[in-house]
């Protein structure tokens, strides 16, 4: 397994270094408000929008976020910011 | 969040109703495409609501047409719009240029010249050679050459020692200090009386041309003549000569000044009551209104809770009553008479001309008043020259060749 070999490497790498591993791994950053505001950055965009579910596709996979009349503040090819009541922030 | 608002107004931006069943499909291309969605709100299954750029809305078109979506414009906000609206406005721009035109001109004209620092020359005397020089009211200040302005000044009036004149805005400021002059001297061929400037009771006479008529210990009045430029013998013709000397005489020069000796003040006591009410418009309504039991207070109040600033007449205010006391606290009665005695004397010194030989005494007598308040006059009596030079009028003879009269007037 090449590719994980690579993971594993630039992992190591980052640690031995002090690198920041969102940077290196190209990692989604996430950072919640309370539970009235998440700011996704690196995301891959949107796979389903509804008020009450939202989902994200990332490079670790779908991140899903439930909660209630939550909507979109911004979005730009880099960074999503919601805001609503959140209940549930899932890595799928 | 409130930056980047002000950002989008002023580049504007539209709301825009988006249906269609791939939606996500949608935000995605807009991502791909660097296009900048913000307040994106999801109404239901098949319309969205969100807020775009004007440019990121050209690029919309093309996304429209892939997703099957269909892009409706809601309202249109920022900047832009607002000009775009104005365009067709045409005499609403003039008006708005020719308000900034007429602005400007108006304001680089004089229109107010402003005299500072005259006591003896009067003001409109000024205003009037300023107006001969170039500055008066309604003149381009491009036109003024302040330096030009100054000089003529100086030349044209010799009472004024300095004038400094500023611009500022539409205002000329024309400050001036007036010179201090000398006193009229007469040509030394003329023929002269000396004459009291004041009253006054003469201590010394130097006589160095003419006559004295006076003698040390007299009283004299202002214009008296002291020594005269007649000169009168028996058999000898009259002779008329420029009279000189010093005259010094006594005068003497009052001061008052006034200090109580008994001083009440008052002092809190420490109890104090509140009344509260709330005014709405004219009206007035009491929360708690006890009797002020206290025979002296003082009142004072506070303001809580006002409305008055967003336009509301409701305020809700508290009047703090503090109890207080009088005392009476009596001051040594010494003490009192010196101050009294120091600013009666300074009093006095106000009156006091600028040139004075000598201060030859100084008296201050005090006077205890019913009320208790000491009363100081001050007298200063002081020696100052009172000498004042006025020409004699030659009585101009019709016969010629005859001997001079000795008439004067």
């Amino acid at each position: 397994m090449p590719k994980r070999s690579s993971e594993q490497l630039k992992s190591f790498l980052s640690g031995m270094l002090d690198l920041p591993q969102d940077v290196v791994l190209d990692l989604p950053r996430l950072i919640a408000l309370g539970k009235t505001q998440l700011y996704i950055e690196n995301h891959k965009g949107i796979i389903e929008y509804t008020p009450e579910r939202i989902r994200v596709n990332s490079t670790i996979g779908i991140i899903r976020l439930t909660g209630k009349d939550m909507s979109i503040k911004t979005i730009e090819t880099e960074e999503i910011l919601v805001s609503g009541q959140l209940t549930s922030i899932e890595f799928l | 969040m409130f930056v980047s608002a002000i950002w989008h107004y002023i580049f504007g931006y539209v709301i825009i109703k988006v249906e269609g069943m791939s939606l996500e499909k949608f935000i995605n291309l807009c991502l791909q495409r660097g296009i900048h969605l913000w307040d994106v709100k999801r109404q239901s299954y098949s319309i969205l609501k969100a807020r775009i750029s004007i440019r990121g809305l050209k690029q919309l078109i093309s996304i429209s047409y892939i997703t099957h979506c269909r892009i409706e414009i809601l309202s249109k906000r920022g900047l832009p719009f607002l000009f775009s609206r104005l365009k067709h406005r045409y005499m609403f721009i003039a008006g708005f240029i020719l308000f900034f035109v007429i602005i400007y001109i108006l304001s680089s004209f004089i229109w107010t010249v402003e005299i500072n620092g005259n006591a003896r020359i009067s003001g409109q005397r000024i205003l009037d050679e300023l107006a001969d020089s170039g500055l008066k009211p309604g003149i381009r200040r491009e036109d003024l050459s302040i330096n030009d302005i100054e000089n003529d000044m100086l030349i044209k009036m010799p009472e004024l020692s300095w004038i400094g004149i500023e611009l500022r805005g539409t205002k000329a400021i024309v400050r001036i200090v007036e010179a201090v002059m000398p006193p009229e001297r007469i040509d030394i061929d003329q023929p002269c009386d000396v004459v009291a400037s004041k009253d006054g009771v003469i201590s010394k006479i130097t006589v160095m041309q003419g006559q004295s008529v006076v003698k040390v210990g007299q009283t004299v009045k202002k214009s008296q003549l002291l020594i005269t430029g007649v000169i009168e013998k028996e058999g000898v013709d009259t002779r008329y000569v420029h009279a000189m000397g010093e005259v010094l005489a006594r005068r003497w020069y009052e001061g008052h000044a006034e200090a109580p000796t008994v001083s009440v003040r008052k002092r809190r006591t420490g109890n104090m009551m509140g009344k509260k009410y709330i005014i709405i418009g004219e009206r007035k309504i009491n929360i708690s209104d006890p009797d002020i039991t206290y025979s002296s207070y003082d009142k004072i109040e506070v303001v809580n809770i006002s409305l008055d600033k967003i336009g509301i007449p409701v305020k809700m205010i508290t009047e703090e009553y503090y109890e207080t006391i009088e005392e009476t606290t009596t001051q040594d009665i010494e003490t009192v008479q010196k101050e009294v005695q120091q600013l009666a004397i300074e009093d006095a010194n106000k009156n006091l001309p600028q040139e004075v030989e000598e201060i030859a005494d100084e008296t201050v007598t005090f006077r205890m008043n019913d009320d208790g308040t000491i009363h100081a006059d001050a007298l200063l009596e002081v020696i100052e020259r009172i000498d004042q030079e006025q020409a004699i009028q030659i009585p101009i003879e019709e016969e010629s060749n005859s001997g001079n009269t000795a008439e004067r007037r």
